[in-house]
């Protein structure tokens, strides 16, 4: 099966470009690898066998285009997330906690805050995590615990200890 | 709220500056079909001339290893003429653009990996690089950009600290914004969707 491109856009655009920003912290570029990520799927001659194999499949390209283009830019100055350029005017943080949680997750490795992405935003489990990234369990353990870790560190009470 | 409920809280107003369509995807798959070669859509962040900068405050020991000699011919775009220029590494992440006319050009830059290790551009990055608008000021005062066959005096912006431009390029066009910061500083950013 293969759904249209449209009711790919329409069921899972926010979740590719959410997790290209979490991984980018930039959301000129999250939008860039966001375009990329469906004209790919638009493009590709895959069989997919259900619909969450369609949005596995596309949270794989968008965290892969967004690696390559980190590792493909030229070096780029430093922009926090206080910088209203990076989340850009139509973001309106619903809470001070939003913003601080923000903050803390773009502040984490870039290996951690995707682990922590699809294991926080997208549910994903520990296995399914490691199919994503094609990486092993283990790894995916270390960096889920690590960046815990490290986002208890920053947010203290505002992060339940798990 | 548990520490999933507050993450996708957080996440959840974060949205891209405008919508997506199928159509805005429809047009990439056009533009790629006319462009040559397959650079791929990028945003530029620094021009040539800041990578230039860039390189002179990073590089060391490091990219000193000696390459030259071995030069790859490509088509591109000199002041708003058509050229065929050589690109010429001289040392890991450093090349040297030899222009018909005898000119040359030193560019080049590192980028950091994700641990935070540096590493030189490659000559695919310099060619993509060279299919970006290019701002020059001229020894006269005024300022252009040059892009393809296309020659844009922001000359009046430029005094202002800040331009955009709305350039043609194939089906959809380039938008191109301009930040001074000084003199000699600027700094290039490029869209394909808008400012």
């Amino acid at each position: 099966m293969k759904t249209s491109l449209e009711q790919a856009m329409s069921e899972h655009l926010k979740s590719v470009f959410r997790v290209s920003f979490a991984v980018l912290n930039d959301r000129q570029d999250a939008e860039d690898v966001t375009q990329e990520t469906f004209l790919a799927y638009h493009l590709s001659k895959d069989g997919f066998e259900s619909e969450e194999h369609i949005r596995r499949w596309l949270l794989t390209v968008a965290v892969n285009k967004s690696k390559n283009l980190m590792k493909s830019s030229w070096k780029r100055k430093h922009r926090s997330m206080e910088d209203p350029e990076v989340l850009g005017m139509t973001v309106t943080f619903q809470t001070g906690e939003d913003r601080e949680l923000l903050q803390a997750v773009s502040e984490l490795p870039l290996k951690c805050r995707t682990v922590i992405h699809l294991f926080y935003y997208e549910d994903y489990k520990i296995k399914e995590i490691a199919e994503t990234l094609n990486v092993s369990e283990n790894t995916v353990k270390s960096q889920l615990n690590r960046g815990r870790t490290l986002l208890k560190a920053k947010l203290k009470e505002k992060w339940e200890d798990e | 709220m548990n520490n999933s409920e507050k993450y996708k809280h957080a996440f959840d107003t974060i949205n891209p500056s405008k919508e997506i369509t199928a159509d805005d995807i429809l047009r990439m798959k056009e533009e790629k079909k006319m462009r040559k070669g397959n650079f791929g859509i990028r945003r530029s962040l620094v021009s040539i001339a800041a990578a230039v900068v860039l390189i002179i405050g990073v590089t060391g020991g490091a990219y000193a290893a000696d390459l030259g000699g071995f030069r790859n011919t490509v088509d591109t775009w000199l002041y708003g003429e058509p050229v065929q220029a050589e690109i010429e590494e001289v040392s890991e992440g450093n090349f040297v653009i030899h222009y018909p006319d005898g000119r040359t050009r030193e560019t080049g830059g590192v980028y950091y990996d994700s641990e935070g290790n540096a590493h030189g551009v490659t000559e695919e990055d310099i060619i993509a690089e060279l299919d970006y608008p290019e701002v020059v000021k001229n020894e006269d005062g005024t300022v252009k950009v040059y892009y393809r066959d296309q020659v844009i005096d922001i000359t009046e912006d430029a005094a202002d600290g800040h331009a955009e431009l709305k350039i043609k390029r194939g089906l959809i066009p380039l938008y191109v914004t301009i930040d001074f910061n000084g003199e000699e500083s600027f700094t290039v950013n490029t869209s394909n969707w808008g400012f």
